[in-house]
């Protein structure tokens, strides 16, 4: 540590006067975004990471486009505790398309999106959502245990101390989604008899 | 003044600086690699890690982030600018005293400090807890906080809460940091730096070193001060609450694969704060720890996992004594060693089961006149050597009877053995001190803990729970003052807690509400008595009443972006279980209706603003504790004052750099806070009517 650094940078006598130009100059310096340290984070932000994340793994057929080329829907069914995670992401864009969200809470309603995420609450209507979306080009994601092994896609799944995932293989093979060798690497992998 | 001036118009200027939008965390983790994604950890305070809102009990979590943006230098400031219902004040002895629910007793042996889960107290009761007032923070991750007991997963200590601190590793906190900070009024250099490297998945290393030396400042003349210490800081130029000679803090947090090493080393040299320095007061302490934590976590299968740890852990605690009348200086203490063993198996096995059960066996020591790390040591007259094992059994199944309903049991034996105590005994014949070696013998203690949790619906939870926690005697209690209390044993508390959360919802609003009804048995450091003579105490013996704390805690934050506001009150007063009214407790008033040592109510804010794009954070942080009124005591009339305490802080980052400068006490108007019923502020437990303000410079990668 340089004492004598610190006297000299503030001084005695000006050492308000100068405190106070050191932090002007810097308000006023053009800055760029810092990097930040990730830190441990609560099951459901990790869990909106994730949401947002896995689009970069799955690629969508061109057909799931038709009806809206330019916005990328991801639709949250049921009550949920994202609260306004996804807030930042509204508007900003994925393979040239805008992200949009949608809340909703009726089954009829999700039919145009990509990505749906089925929150716990409905697991009583699993059975009426999968007739409805029938082999429909949607990566279904759900939050309840059991859910892969229903024929959810990705069914988030709590570890020991961290949130993972687990894909269903033949869910996905009834759809034309691709989804990364990468992406199933670090899935636990359900098959359905 | 000017500076204070300065600083409040600052803040006011920026506040109204207008909003820019602001990178969120969830945008920072959607950054992440998948691998690094999956690597996140969900906050964990049982043997399983869940989330904090299925976790029994009232548990508050403190992340590295809003570690950095607190207006605070130390733990103990955290604890007491930030945490619902917890309450710091200061013991004549040993600096900082911890307090929750009512309990401020004597000393910090009821509460357990942590490091990583393992236990980081010191057991020969002096109330000494490392790193507490340490303003050196800057290998911490996260801390967990928790009012309540939870023996189950931690053993002896639980009474009065606990607090555990969890270190930086290398993947989380990659590359290098540096910081230092000056301190205007109690002339505090500080310089940290660390360095975090990640050579593939779950392989990391973090190390981390901190130093630093203030001058402390003059005791006040108010609140009574000078008149009963007798000791002018003018005449004698003594200070309170310095690091006059370089503390020193280093970790190094070792990840590779299942395997994890943790080494950390705390120097603490301070002065203790009372400025009396006669034959009995002291004067400076000296402190030395060291932790050394191997741990192995074998993954048999999907879903079951051995976790191994051999934690080490070593302590010093040497007390100088400066005698004024004749300027000399001695030096006494001794050193403590803890060596345990603790295996614990997690099973997910059994559908719908999660269960751990597991063990642990500990054999500690406390040498008298011997040190480890710390030198010096000239006064050799008290020896006084204690060898103890401790051990215990646990269980715990978290049961997931429908997706919106869990249930959980554990059940936890420990056990004791105090297998020598060497006293010193005065021998007539050779008009001489001799060793005389008794044998306190073993005690066993039984625990448990249940829990409900229903989910009512996404947004809204109740936990109950039923949790007991213990504490065993330590050895302060077992041999004072040439008194053996053969017959003490662990005393206990019952705790019954109802929590109600809401999460987040669309609006960023969330809060939290508990109650609790805590019953504590055969107390050791408080007595219930039938008359006021607390002070001229027996030797150690635990309390024959039963008396209560009744109370809660309530949070509530809102939260945009980054952007937030977070209140918390808490509220707690004793009840007297005994069928005889007479019975007094003694660290409540006459009438039990209040606590002597801890305020009704406790009111803590934080609000937390960006600006730039989140490359300027304004805090404003405030403090309140309601005033004592018991008219009994000779300390009611300094401690007869709300406590209001106004902090803030701004930080502006840019690219690597950041600047940050905060103000403590901003309003000059810290009246000292209530306290354990000796702890008056002639004796340390100060207020002081001066701001204090830092700033600090750093570097991150």
């Amino acid at each position: 540590m340089n004492h004598t650094f610190i006297l000299v940078l503030v001084g005695k006598n000006n050492m308000n006067k100068k405190i106070f130009f050191i932090i002007l100059l810097i308000l006023f310096i053009k800055t760029i975004q810092a990097e930040i340290n990730i830190e441990t984070a609560s099951e459901q932000e990790i869990k909106a990471a994730f949401i947002i994340k896995f689009t970069h793994f799955v690629k969508w057929p061109k057909k799931a486009f038709y009806s809206n080329k330019d916005e990328f829907i991801i639709a949250i069914l049921g009550k949920h505790s994202f609260g306004n995670l996804f807030d930042p992401f509204i508007g900003k864009r994925i393979f040239g398309k805008r992200i949009s969200i949608v809340e909703i809470s009726n089954i009829d309603k999700f039919e145009h999106a990509h990505i749906l995420y089925i929150g716990p609450g409905e697991k009583n209507n699993f059975s009426k959502i999968f007739n409805k979306i029938n082999n429909k080009n949607i990566l279904t994601i759900g939050d309840t245990k059991g859910f892969a092994h229903m024929g959810c896609i990705i069914n988030f799944i709590q570890k020991k101390e961290n949130i993972g995932f687990e894909i269903n293989i033949d869910a996905i093979n009834k759809t034309n989604l691709k989804i990364s060798s990468e992406l199933l690497r670090l899935a636990r992998i359900i098959q359905e008899k | 003044m000017r500076l204070r001036v300065f600083f409040i118009q600052i803040i006011f200027l920026l506040f109204f600086i207008q909003l820019v939008q602001a990178q969120t965390k969830v945008e920072k983790l959607a950054k992440l690699s998948l691998e690094e994604l999956m690597q996140v950890k969900v906050s964990s305070t049982g043997f399983f890690a869940m989330p904090v809102e299925r976790s029994p009990g009232f548990i508050k979590i403190v992340s590295n982030k809003e570690i950095n943006n607190l207006p605070v230098n130390s733990l103990s400031d955290i604890f007491d600018f930030y945490l619902p219902g917890v309450h710091l004040s200061n013991t004549f002895y040993e600096g900082v005293l911890y307090s929750v629910r009512g309990m401020t007793i004597p000393q910090n042996s009821t509460t357990l400090f942590m490091i990583n889960g393992y236990n980081f107290n010191r057991a020969t009761g002096n109330g000494i807890n490392s790193g507490l007032m340490l303003p050196l923070l800057g290998d911490i991750d996260q801390i967990e906080v928790i009012n309540g007991p939870c023996s189950i997963v931690h053993g002896s200590g639980s009474i009065n809460g606990f607090v555990n601190i969890i270190p930086k590793n290398g993947s989380n906190y990659p590359d290098s940091f540096y910081e230092i900070t000056y301190g205007f009024k109690d002339k505090l250099y500080k310089f940290e730096t660390g360095y975090g490297y990640s050579y593939g998945l779950n392989k990391d290393i973090f190390i981390y070193n901190g130093f630093v030396k203030s001058n402390g400042f003059k005791p006040e003349y108010n609140f009574g001060y000078v008149s009963n210490s007798g000791y002018d800081p003018d005449v004698y130029d003594k200070k309170v609450r310095g690091f006059p000679e370089p503390s020193l803090k280093w970790s190094l947090i070792w990840n590779h694969n299942d395997f994890s090493f943790k080494l950390l080393f705390n120097r603490e040299k301070y002065y203790i704060n009372t400025l009396n320095t006669g034959s009995f007061f002291d004067d400076m302490s000296d402190h030395a720890s060291m932790a050394v934590i191997p741990e192995y976590n074998y993954i048999i299968n999907d879903y079951e996992d051995i976790k191994f740890s051999i934690p080490v852990m070593f302590f010093d605690n040497g007390i100088e004594n400066y005698n004024i009348s004749n300027s000399t200086t001695t030096k006494y203490g001794g050193s403590e060693n803890h060596i345990e063993s603790k295996i614990i198996l997690r099973t997910t096995r059994f559908n719908n089961n999660s269960i751990a059960l597991g063990g642990f066996v500990g054999f500690r020591n406390f040498k008298d006149d011997e040190f480890i790390f710390l030198n010096n040591l000239n006064n050799k007259n008290t020896y006084l050597d204690t060898y103890w094992n401790e051990s215990g059994l646990f269980f715990e199944n978290i049961i997931e009877l429908m997706p919106e309903l869990s249930f959980s049991f554990g059940m936890r034996y420990d056990r004791i053995d105090y297998k020598k105590i060497k006293i010193p005994v005065f021998d007539p014949q050779s008009n001489a001190i001799k060793e005389k070696i008794i044998v306190p013998g073993s005690r066993n203690i039984s625990t448990s803990r249940f829990a409900l949790f229903y989910t009512l619906d996404e947004l809204n939870n109740f936990k109950f729970s039923f949790q007991e926690g213990f504490h065993h005697p330590e050895l302060s209690n077992l041999y004072f003052l040439g008194f053996l209390s053969n017959e003490l044993k662990a005393e206990k508390i019952e705790s019954f807690e109802l929590n109600y959360q809401h999460k987040p919802d669309k609006y960023g609003l969330s809060f939290d509400i508990n109650l609790y009804y805590n019953i504590f048995k055969d107390s050791i450091l408080v007595e219930t008595k039938t008359n006021n003579a607390f002070l001229n105490r027996d030797p150690f013996s635990n309390s024959q009443d039963d008396f209560s704390s009744t109370g809660g805690e309530f949070s509530i934050e809102f939260k945009s972006n980054e952007d937030s506001i977070y209140f918390t009150y808490g509220y707690s007063i004793p009840v007297n279980l005994s069928e005889n009214d007479n019975i007094k407790i003694s660290i409540a008033n006459n009438d039990c209706s209040k606590w002597s040592g801890y305020p009704t109510h406790i009111i803590k804010s934080n609000i937390v603003k960006n600006f730039f794009n989140n490359r300027l954070t304004m805090v404003l942080n405030f403090l309140y504790n309601s005033p004592f009124d018991v008219e009994t005591s000779s300390s009611s009339n300094i401690y007869d004052h709300n406590r209001i305490i106004t902090n803030i802080m701004a930080k502006y980052t840019f690219t690597n750099f950041y600047i940050k400068a905060f103000g403590k006490n901003i309003f000059s108007c810290d009246v000292p806070p209530v306290s354990y019923i000796n702890d008056f502020p002639w004796m340390g437990n100060l207020g002081t009517d001066e701001s204090y303000f830092y700033i600090g410079i750093g570097w991150e990668k």
